[in-house]
């Protein structure tokens, strides 16, 4: 995984600069996350691994499926990428390439699961102290798992803040035991 | 131990009331990998080095490697029950150990748990196990001594207080003897004692934490091990959090020893965490960085001034020096000193101490080799008697070494070679000590004394061994007050050279043996 994503990084800066360059950052972020998915598809993955299939042929047979959904730059990446012979990396390209955007836009995504769902009051009540601890704009996901017990856990990117009754009572019961 | 049930429900309540839940944010990250101990993160991008991360299952791993992408750290403890995907979080916490007059009688693992089955250790504070070594300016130079009781080591290669003094020698040659001797001498001199056993038998370790039992010298130690069944990572460690717990006496103005029984044993488990963690392999296989290893941990021995302890305790303590004196042991293959973590230490140590297969296959014990053996520090801090009457036993030995490769050829000697030569012979077998009888600075300062001024010559020199004996009881039960006169002050002067003569004489004339 970690050689991945140092295998991926230098497409992903490449593909950023280009698209804000250009102005298209949409539509790369459309055409990337449709490639990720291609790449990630079962069959499709068994035809990547096939050594029978040339480079070039395995990076047309990508263009093919997607057919007019890729510009002329977008294909150019795909034949760049299937002549080194990394297709397999899409999805990382795809992950940087959106931690960039959110980087450079000071947006983060963050993800709150919570015992019982929560109220709109409350939710804009995070989103807000989040935005103020976070320093950036704040897109929230909500799920919901009653194994928590009560409380929330909120994960932005690699931050966690565990507020939940079961950590709560897992570290109760850890600092009993010794 | 019987259980009291209201105490226990007590315990109970009031931990539960302590609990402290407080909700902070953490980073989190994913194994990603998990081979032989070593970990490998994803995430956990503001991870610090040397950072404890928390595991699932109630276990940590120390952050050694922070990469562009993944964090390498080796667990510490059992791993068994960690799989990749699980979450690894930050703790914000560097690896501290517990410190404190609480550890002293105790044996503890590498993390200071106590392992000896005698309850959990009152100990009220906590210090990290990496710090770094006092600077110039808090510094003092090395003047007092640390009696090791052994008469070849306190007369030849004396040892300072703050000094570290290297102790080498192969497999077998009574390296650990040495040690042991030096901590139960440490009974009356009121120097902490601290024994780090690094990739030893538990049933080695087992028969040390007996000996010094029996020789009541456990009440002045803590034994801090690592055993040979312990992760590499544990044995790593072990040396840095024995240091830190001997700096508490150091940095509070008291006097502490502290021995890593073996650093040889330390650098293979770095040398095996280091590859687990790809770090480039040099020398022996060893990284790069394994003098660094040794020099920032034997750095920390030293002597402290008066102000730096004042300043440590807030003005509690003043006027007080203090030191940590270190006994690192090495253990040689074949003899072999110019091997990498040999020279090392031997580079970085102030001085060593010898110890050879032949002396010790030929009854010299311990099997130190005079010529060989050195402390570069040590003479500045040797009590007064020892130092004015040692000097001539030291001379005496390198002569006779010398000559003794001649005399093999020459059949016919003149007197003076041969008054040399038997000196020599008298003063080898007087320096044999038997393991666990460490000798008093009176005691030491009549044999030394005996030899510098013949009374030797008349002993047949198989008897050399008895006629101490019987000497040195006849002194202690004859002339007790001049034993503990120079006991008390350590001075040599024509009084009490006087006094020791007319002494020696009487035993001479009188004594049996």
């Amino acid at each position: 995984m970690t050689d991945f994503t140092t295998a991926a990084r230098p497409y992903a800066n490449a593909v950023y600069d280009l698209a804000q360059e250009t102005s298209t950052l949409d539509s790369w972020s459309d055409a990337l996350a449709n490639l990720a998915t291609v790449v990630n598809d079962v069959q499709m993955s068994k035809l990547l691994d096939d050594p029978e299939l040339g480079k070039a042929q395995k990076g047309e047979l990508i263009i093919q499926v997607l057919g007019d959904k890729l510009n002329e730059q977008q294909q150019n990446l795909v034949k760049l990428m299937a002549e080194n012979g990394r297709l397999k990396l899409m999805p990382d390209v795809l992950n940087q390439f959106e931690v960039a955007r959110a980087k450079a836009e000071n947006k983060v995504e963050a993800e709150v699961i919570s015992a019982f769902e929560l109220s709109e009051q409350q939710t804009g009540e995070l989103v807000n102290t989040l935005k103020t601890k976070l320093g950036c704009e704040v897109t929230l996901t909500t799920t919901i798992d009653k194994s928590l017990i009560g409380g929330v856990i909120i994960k932005a990117g690699d931050t966690i803040i565990d507020a939940s009754m079961k950590s709560q009572l897992d570290s109760l019961a850890l600092s009993l035991g010794r | 131990m019987q259980l009291n049930p209201s105490e226990i429900s007590e315990l109970i309540k009031s931990r539960i009331e302590n609990f402290d839940n407080k909700v902070e944010a953490r980073t989190e990250g994913t194994i990603v990998s998990l081979t032989d101990g070593i970990i490998r993160i994803h995430g956990l991008a503001d991870a610090m080095q040397g950072e404890m991360i928390e595991l699932p299952g109630d276990t940590f791993a120390l952050a050694l490697n922070l990469e562009r992408d993944s964090v390498g750290a080796v667990v510490l403890g059992s791993y068994g029950h960690l799989t990749e995907g699980d979450t690894a979080k930050c703790t914000g916490r560097i690896l501290e150990v517990p410190i404190g007059e609480a550890m002293l009688g105790r044996v503890v693992d590498a993390l200071g748990m106590p392992i000896d089955g005698k309850g959990p250790i009152d100990a009220k504070l906590t210090a990290p196990i990496e710090k770094i070594a006092p600077g110039v300016i808090e510094r003092k130079s090395v003047d007092q001594p640390v009696q090791t009781g052994l008469k070849a080591i306190d007369a030849m290669v004396p040892i300072g207080r703050g000094q570290r003094e290297l102790i080498i020698g192969d497999r077998q040659t009574g390296k650990t003897a040495v040690a042991i001797d030096a901590i139960i001498n440490q009974a009356t001199t009121g120097v902490k004692c601290i024994y780090v056993a690094i990739g030893q038998k538990a049933s080695t370790v087992a028969n040390i934490v007996r000996k010094l039992e029996e020789h009541g010298a456990m009440e002045h130690t803590t034994i801090v091990a690592a055993s040979a069944a312990e992760s590499a990572a544990m044995q790593y460690l072990a040396p840095y959090s024995g240091c830190s717990m001997g700096e508490y006496f150091r940095d509070r103005g008291q006097d502490a020893l502290i021995i890593y029984d073996d650093l040889t044993k330390q650098a293979w488990a770095y040398r095996q965490v280091s590859l687990l963690l790809r770090r480039p392999p040099g020398r022996e296989a060893y990284p790069g960085d394994v003098f660094y290893l040794h020099s920032r941990l034997l750095e920390r021995a030293s002597r402290v001034n008066a102000d730096y302890v004042e300043a440590f305790t807030n003005g509690e303590v003043k006027g007080k020096t203090g030191s940590l004196t270190a006994l690192p042991i090495i253990e040689t293959q074949d003899g072999d000193v110019s091997a990498f973590v040999p020279t090392n230490v031997i580079s970085i140590t102030d001085g060593q101490i010898f110890l050879e297969t032949d002396l010790f296959n030929s009854g010299i014990r311990p099997a130190i080799n005079a010529g060989l053996s050195v402390s570069r520090v040590g003479g500045a801090a040797q009590t007064n008697i020892i130092k004015k009457l040692g000097g001539g036993v030291r001379l005496a030995l390198a002569q006779y070494r010398e000559l003794a490769a001649f005399a093999q050829f020459a059949s016919d000697l003149d007197d003076a070679t041969r008054a040399q030569l038997e000196l020599g012979e008298r003063v080898t077998e007087l320096m044999k000590q038997a393991q666990y009888s460490p000798l008093s600075v009176a005691e030491m300062a009549f044999s030394l004394f005996a030899a510098n001024e013949g009374y030797l010559e008349g002993v047949e020199v198989k008897k050399i061994v008895a006629y101490e004996a019987a000497m040195l009881a006849d002194m202690k039960s004859n002339h007790a007050e001049l034993i503990a006169q120079i006991n008390e002050s350590g001075d040599y002067n024509d009084d009490i050279a006087a006094a020791m003569k007319s002494a020696l004489d009487n035993f001479k004339a009188n004594g049996v043996y």
